[in-house]
């Protein structure tokens, strides 16, 4: 059995959040409450260490009047989002949150449309037909079923006839992405509850080697 | 006048930056790269600000909720001594390996956290019942590729019948890979349709005045 206070602590937070399995509890609503608060506090301390401090209040404090000037206009934004919080001036902040939006959209849409579009139309084309039969056909599936799923998504046009067949492999082809996701997912989480147990049953209690 | 200005100034907002963030990708010009660089460079601070201000949202909710003694206040108490014990950790200890900060992080918010994860197996498997029954092609098809990859990923299987392997590789490789890139595609399309309606005004319901 483990002599860490720390471990101990662990095991017992690890057993309140199972403990949710049987019901709803004050145990499990602790450990629920306990981390939320935890969480927070760290977040709070990385974007102020992390972000805050070093992008924006010791530039200004170094050289605020200085070649940092230009920073007063993030702290100006800052005060404006500040304001949704006072009624007489809550509209203010609709200006901070286009500023936000219109950089983070503008942006946005060269990305997608290089990365999320054409790099992913150019890697489905450029998919070499040659090799092994296996990787022949392998391309050709994949060439085949980016174009049936594609047509899976275009609903301007009713799904029937020739269209509606397609479709119909576009639905499949989907269904085999989303089995072999879910079958991911599945054993992700019985990967982390054996990692859980082993943790209970190793490091706290000494059962397992 | 001034009501005017209040209601259109953050389309305007909207549209000369959103558009400038646009086309400056396309243009490699220097005064452009340094005025987009500026303009991350002011946006950067303003993240952490609203991450910041989210979390004092949270710290006035269970003061709220501690004050005026709601049902259950007694974990809006241990919600805030946390929160500010680790803000305390934090700034006070440090943050680096070996802190007190990085302990907590280390043998409670992770513990807990993972627990919460694995927890999910119980539910995931439990939707899964009822999801994987072959009442459908489409649901056969579902099973069949999800059975495939989960046995491939239990090492023994994968090392007895090496087929399954194979197979699992197959569909991960080249039928998953078309879908994603579908839904990606897909995905990509929808957004830059959203920006370009957010930006150009056509669609106002972000930038509208709360009632």
């Amino acid at each position: 059995m483990s002599g860490d206070p720390y471990v101990w602590v662990a095991a017992i937070l690890t057993l309140g959040v199972f403990s949710f399995l049987y019901r709803d509890n004050a145990f499990f609503c602790f450990c629920e409450h306990l981390v939320v608060g935890l969480s927070s506090g760290y977040m709070f301390c990385t974007y102020w260490d992390g972000v805050f401090v070093p992008e924006l209040l010791a530039p200004l404090w170094q050289s605020g009047t200085g070649e940092n000037a230009h920073l007063w206009v993030p702290v100006a934004i800052c005060f404006l989002w500040a304001c949704k919080y006072v009624e007489k001036t809550k509209d203010m902040y609709r200006l901070a949150l286009a500023f936000w939006l219109a950089i983070d959209l503008g942006l946005s849409i060269p990305t997608h449309m290089d990365a999320g579009v054409l790099a992913q139309i150019a890697g489905t084309l450029r998919a070499p037909l040659h090799g092994s039969p296996v990787e022949v056909a392998g391309h050709l599936v994949m060439i085949l079923g980016t174009s049936l799923a594609l047509c899976y998504f275009f609903f301007s046009r009713e799904q029937k006839g020739l269209f509606g067949v397609a479709t119909k492999g576009g639905t499949w082809v989907l269904m085999i992405g989303f089995g072999a996701s879910f079958g991911y997912v599945i054993l992700s989480r019985i990967y982390l509850l054996i990692g859980r147990l082993l943790f209970l049953l190793r490091d706290w209690l000494g059962l397992v080697g | 006048m001034k009501d005017s200005i209040t209601y259109r100034l953050p389309f305007a907002v909207m549209l000369v930056l959103g558009v400038f963030m646009m086309v400056q990708y396309y243009i490699p010009a220097s005064p452009v790269v340094s005025a987009r660089d500026m303009l991350l460079q002011w946006k950067q601070p303003l993240n952490g600000f609203i991450i910041l201000l989210a979390i004092g949202g949270v710290a006035a909710v269970h003061v709220r909720k501690v004050w005026k003694q709601q049902k259950r206040w007694g974990y809006s108490v241990v919600t805030l001594v946390s929160m500010f014990a680790m803000i305390a950790a934090g700034m006070v200890g440090g943050m680096e390996e070996g802190s007190v900060f990085s302990d907590w992080f280390k043998y409670l918010i992770s513990p807990i956290e993972a627990t919460m994860f694995s927890l999910l197996a119980f539910f995931v498997a439990s939707a899964a019942f009822r999801a994987f029954r072959a009442r459908s092609t489409a649901a056969t098809i579902l099973l069949v590729s999800a059975a495939v990859v989960m046995l491939a990923l239990i090492p023994s299987v994968a090392n007895h019948i090496p087929i399954i392997a194979q197979l699992s590789d197959f569909i991960l490789k080249y039928p998953n890979t078309a879908a994603k890139r579908a839904i990606l595609i897909g995905i990509s399309l929808g957004a830059i349709s959203v920006a370009l309606k957010t930006i150009f005004g056509v669609d106002r319901t972000l930038l509208e005045r709360s009632r």
